[in-house]
C-alpha cells in the first residue's frame, strides 16, 4: 500500500515535469509577447511581464513597411489555406468515398498509390514543381503555392476520408437504395450528413497543412507582398533580429488558432493516421 | 435470321451498356483523385527522374537548352563532399531524434495511461508542442537560446553548470544537438498520443491477472505492455523516419544550415543546390536518391500496417 502511494507520487511529478517541458516554450512565448524591450533584454529573465504591454500586438497590426506586412501575410495565409482546402477536400470526399465503397479494378494498388505520396520528400518535388509552375506562370502566386499544397494534402484528405466512409454501416445506403434514391442522391442525402465529423477534422488538417507550410513558400514566393505568415515572420527574425516582443506577439497570433483547432481534433487526427494500426 | 441475330446483339449490348454503366461508377468518384495523382505526383516525379540525367541549369541555359548527361549529375554528387557532410548530418539527425522523441515520447505515454486526478488535463497539455508551427517554434527556442538573454543561458548559469555562456545555434559543436532537441521537443507528443492510444487497447484483463499474480510495475512493462504496443510501435518507428528524412523547416529556420554546414541536413543541402547555385539536375539527382530511401522504409511501414490491419 505503502508503495503504491510512492507510485502515484513519483507518476504526478514525472507528469508535471513532462508537462513544463512541453508548455515552457510556449509559456515563454506568451510571456515575451507582452514585455518590454527592456525586460526582454535583460540579462536576469523575468516569467511574468512586470509591465505587460500590448505594443508588440499593435506593432504587428499597424506597421507597414515595403517588407513587412502581417495583415498582407495573414490574409495571403488564409486565402492559400483556405483554398487548399476546398480544393482537397472536394477532391478527398469523392474519392476516398470511392475507395471505401467500391471494388474495383486496381483498388489495391490506388490505396498503395495514395498511401506512398505522403511519404514523397517535399524537397524532390519541389524541383520539377518549380519548373513545372514557371512554365504556367503560377510561380509567386498564391494559386501556384494551392497547387503545391493540393499534392501533399489530397492524399492525406483522401485516406482519412476513406477511413471515416468505412466506419458508416453500407445498410443504410441499401435502405435508401431500396427506396428508389440513385447513387449521387445517396451519397448526398445519405452518406455525407452522417459524415459531418469526419469532414470537418479532415478539413480543418488540410487548412492547417496551409496555414504551417514553409518550405513551398520560402522557395516558391519571392515577392514580400505574397508571403504567408511563417514566410513573413521567419524573414523578421533576420531583418530586425532585436525586436523580441513584436515577433514573439506575431508568433502568438499564428500559433493561437492552430493550437484551438489541434486540441480539438486530436482524436480524429490520430484515427487517421494511425489508418489501422492501432487495434480499436 | 437477320431479325433474330439483331434481336441477340440488342440484348447483349444491353447488358453490356447495363454493365459498363456499373463498371464505370466508381471511376466517376475516383476521376479527380486519379488526375490529381498523374498530374500534381507522376508528372513531377517523372521530370525529376529526367531533370537527374539533364544538364540543368536555370540560370544558365547553354545552348541545346536542357540536353542529357547521363549519370553526370550523380557523379557530381558523389564527388561533393558537401553531400557527404549532409548524409552524415542527416543519419545522426535521425538516429538521434527518432530515438529521443521515441522514449520521451513512450515514458509519457506511460505516464499518462495511469490513473490520477487531472489526467485528461495532462493529456491535452502535452499535445501543445505538436500543435505550434514549425517556423514558431524555431523562434521561440532561438530566443530561448540565445547567448545574452536567453532563458537556458540563465538557468544554466544559475545552476553553476557553465563557465561562460554558450552561443547553442552558432557554436559549431553545439548547434546540430541544439536543433534535435527542438526537433525532439516538437515531436514527442505525436509519439505519445499513438502509444497511448496502443495502451488504452490493451485488455484490462492482463493487468488484473498480473497484479494477482504479485508483478512489479517494471515487470508489467515489460511483459504486458511493451508486446501490446509492438504494432503501433512499429508504425510510429517508421513514420517518424520518413518523416524525418523530409523534415526541413526547424533545422532551416534555426541555423539555415551553418555553421559551417553542421547543421545542414539533406533537404537543405538540396534546397541550396537548386535556389542558391541553380543546379537543378543536381539537386534533382540528390532528390530522387533520398527518395529511394524513403520508399525503402515506406516499403517496411506497408507491411507494418497490414500486419496491424490482419491483428484486428
Amino acid at each position: 500500500m505503502k508503495t503504491r502511494k510512492t507510485g502515484k507520487a513519483i507518476t504526478i511529478i514525472l507528469t508535471i515535469i513532462v508537462c513544463i517541458f512541453a508548455l515552457f516554450p510556449f509559456i515563454w512565448m506568451l510571456s515575451t509577447s507582452f514585455k518590454t524591450n527592456s525586460e526582454i533584454y535583460n540579462a536576469a529573465p523575468s516569467f511574468i511581464p512586470k509591465e505587460p504591454t500590448a505594443s508588440g500586438y499593435i506593432n504587428m497590426f499597424t506597421t507597414e513597411t515595403s517588407t513587412f506586412n502581417f495583415k498582407q501575410w495573414a490574409a495571403n495565409s488564409v486565402f492559400v489555406a483556405f483554398l487548399t482546402t476546398v480544393f482537397s477536400m472536394i477532391i478527398a470526399v469523392l474519392g476516398g468515398y470511392g475507395i471505401s465503397r467500391y471494388r474495383f479494378r486496381g483498388r489495391g494498388a490506388l490505396s498503395y498509390v495514395v498511401l506512398t505520396t505522403q511519404v514523397l520528400p517535399g524537397s524532390l518535388l519541389m524541383i520539377p514543381l518549380y519548373i513545372i509552375m514557371g512554365n504556367f506562370n503560377l510561380l509567386d502566386t498564391k494559386t501556384g503555392l494551392m497547387l503545391a499544397y493540393v499534392t501533399f494534402t489530397v492524399p492525406f484528405c483522401t485516406w482519412m476520408m476513406k477511413g471515416f466512409f468505412d466506419s458508416i454501416p453500407i445498410s443504410l445506403e441499401e435502405a435508401a437504395r431500396v427506396d428508389g434514391a440513385g447513387t449521387f442522391r445517396c451519397f448526398a442525402t445519405v452518406v455525407l450528413p452522417l459524415t459531418v465529423p469526419g469532414l470537418v477534422s479532415t478539413g480543418l488538417f488540410a487548412f492547417i497543412n496551409g496555414w504551417n507550410e514553409y518550405l513551398f513558400a520560402s522557395s516558391f514566393m519571392q515577392s514580400y507582398g505574397n508571403w504567408t505568415l511563417p514566410v513573413g515572420i521567419a524573414s523578421f527574425k533576420g531583418q530586425y533580429a532585436t525586436d523580441w516582443g513584436t515577433l514573439m506577439a506575431g508568433s502568438v497570433l499564428i500559433t493561437i488558432p492552430v493550437v484551438i483547432l489541434f486540441l480539438g481534433l486530436q482524436k480524429h487526427l490520430v484515427g487517421g493516421m494511425t489508418a489501422g494500426a492501432v487495434k480499436q | 435470321m437477320s431479325e433474330r441475330f439483331q434481336e441477340v446483339s440488342g440484348k447483349l449490348d444491353m447488358n453490356k451498356n447495363g454493365k459498363l454503366k456499373k463498371n464505370m461508377e466508381p471511376y466517376l468518384f475516383l476521376a479527380p483523385l486519379l488526375l490529381i495523382l498523374l498530374v500534381f505526383l507522376l508528372v513531377p516525379i517523372v521530370k525529376a527522374a529526367a531533370m537527374s540525367f539533364q544538364y540543368y541549369y536555370i540560370v544558365r541555359p547553354s545552348a541545346d537548352g536542357h540536353y542529357f548527361v547521363g549519370l553526370e549529375n550523380y557523379q557530381n554528387l558523389l564527388a561533393d563532399e558537401n553531400f557527404y557532410n549532409s548524409v552524415k548530418v542527416t543519419v545522426i539527425y535521425i538516429l538521434v531524434t527518432v530515438i529521443g522523441r521515441y522514449v520521451l515520447g513512450f515514458l509519457s505515454a506511460l505516464l499518462l495511461n495511469t490513473q490520477f486526478k487531472g489526467r485528461g488535463l495532462a493529456r491535452a497539455l502535452v499535445i501543445i508542442p505538436w500543435a505550434v508551427p514549425e517556423v514558431v517554434a524555431c523562434l521561440v527556442w532561438m530566443l530561448m537560446y540565445d547567448r545574452d538573454y536567453g532563458i537556458i543561458n540563465f538557468l544554466l548559469n544559475n545552476a553553476g553548470m557553465l563557465s561562460q555562456n554558450i552561443a547553442f545555434l552558432q557554436d559549431v559543436k553545439v548547434a546540430l544537438p541544439a536543433a534535435m532537441v527542438v526537433n525532439i521537443w516538437k515531436g514527442f507528443p505525436f509519439v505519445a498520443i499513438m502509444l497511448l492510444a496502443g495502451m488504452q487497447s490493451i485488455s484490462e484483463d492482463l493487468f488484473e491477472a498480473a497484479e494477482i499474480d504479485g508483478a512489479s510495475w517494471i515487470q508489467k512493462v515489460r511483459y504486458i505492455v511493451i508486446p501490446g504496443i509492438k504494432s503501433v510501435s512499429t508504425v510510429v518507428f517508421l513514420l517518424l523516419v520518413i518523416w524525418t528524412i523530409k523534415d526541413y523547416a526547424i533545422a532551416y529556420v534555426l541555423a539555415k544550415g551553418g555553421p559551417s554546414r553542421a547543421t545542414e541536413i539533406l533537404t537543405i543541402f538540396i534546397q541550396q543546390t537548386a535556389f542558391k547555385t541553380f543546379d537543378f539536375g543536381k539537386a534533382a539527382a540528390a532528390g530522387m536518391l533520398m527518395l529511394l530511401v524513403s520508399l525503402v522504409f515506406t516499403f517496411f511501414y506497408f507491411k507494418a500496417v497490414n500486419r496491424g490491419e490482419e491483428d484486428v
